[in-house]
């Protein structure tokens, strides 16, 4: 259950994440951000009062602040790979910003567990599942990873889909879908390989449905 | 009263996690965890959590990633009781 909204509200330790998201209220005026909703449902599912983890494609090193820039007035966390956060300087300021490292050459259970955790206090957790940057916005797979943090945190999962955009001068599209629970489509406290699986392609799916709305809205 | 092995006890989450995706009957000690029970990265960490709320243990990276065939978990976890 989420820690009561005061603590979630001033946390000396998220003062760096704070500053961070002062940053990035204004990146919209760069960005651009021009957000697009799958359903009227869909309009809902970036009011959130507890945790959540959106998904998202990964077109860019900037898709982090573009995500952010969706719900900047929340702490949201990331999972960025172990080669971005390298150390120095810019590994303080991702880890102040709330990046959570995952190495991808071993099994990283902490990571899964950190994402967990923070979860479960009622913050946001952003991810992009494929694995790695896709420049032209293809979306073939996506990994199961997402949907096993969100089931074990019990928190819904929002799709997103981001359009990289062709020039500076344009606006970044966003995508917004319905958010949903894995106990939608599982009801197992419990459920098997299978059923991650199936409840990973069902995202993937909402994911194409936001993809499809922003390029049939382009037409 | 029987109690359960190790070895059944881990059996049971194997059952309980991969279902029919894999040949259970090849459960054998010396099973390959990648080769034999064909788990993926995200099959393993799953495989994970659920030991963990079964042995009421918590695994750390550098645990977990020893882990080669189903004899190796039963080592583990006989030795962290």
């Amino acid at each position: 259950m989420a820690k009561n909204k005061f603590a979630r509200i001033f946390n000396i330790k998220k003062i760096p994440m704070d500053l961070g998201r002062l940053c990035i209220s204004v990146l919209p005026v760069y960005f651009r951000v021009k957000k697009h909703y799958v359903s009227d449902e869909a309009k809902k599912s970036l009011k959130i009062d507890d945790g959540s983890i959106l998904v998202a494609n990964h077109t860019g090193f900037a898709d982090p602040f573009k995500v952010g820039s969706c719900i900047w007035h929340r702490r949201m966390h990331f999972i960025a790979a172990e080669e971005v956060m390298k150390k120095g300087l810019i590994h303080l300021l991702l880890v102040g910003m709330g990046c959570i490292k995952i190495r991808r050459n071993i099994f990283d259970i902490e990571c899964i567990k950190k994402s967990v955790d923070l979860l479960k206090d009622g913050y946001l957790l952003a991810m992009f599942p494929q694995g790695a940057i896709t420049r032209d916005g293809s979306l073939d797979t996506i990994k199961s990873g997402a949907v096993l943090i969100a089931h074990q945190a019990g928190v819904p999962i929002i799709p997103i889909y981001i359009k990289k955009r062709q020039h500076w001068w344009q606006r970044t599209q966003v995508a917004i879908g319905e958010r949903f629970y894995c106990s939608d489509y599982c009801e197992k406290k419990m459920p098997g390989m299978k059923d991650i699986q199936q409840i990973t392609q069902h995202l993937l799916e909402k994911t194409i449905e936001c993809k499809n709305l922003i390029e049939s809205d382009d037409e | 009263m029987n109690k359960m092995t190790t070895y059944e006890r881990l059996t049971k989450v194997f059952t309980k996690v991969m279902e029919d995706d894999a040949d259970l009957s090849k459960l054998a000690p010396e099973a390959d965890l990648f080769k034999d029970l064909e788990l993926n990265s995200i099959g393993l960490l799953y495989m994970a959590i659920a030991i963990e709320e079964e042995f009421g243990i918590s695994f750390k990276n550098e645990d977990i990633n020893t882990f080669r065939t189903v004899q190796d978990v039963v080592n583990y976890l006989d030795n962290n009781k």
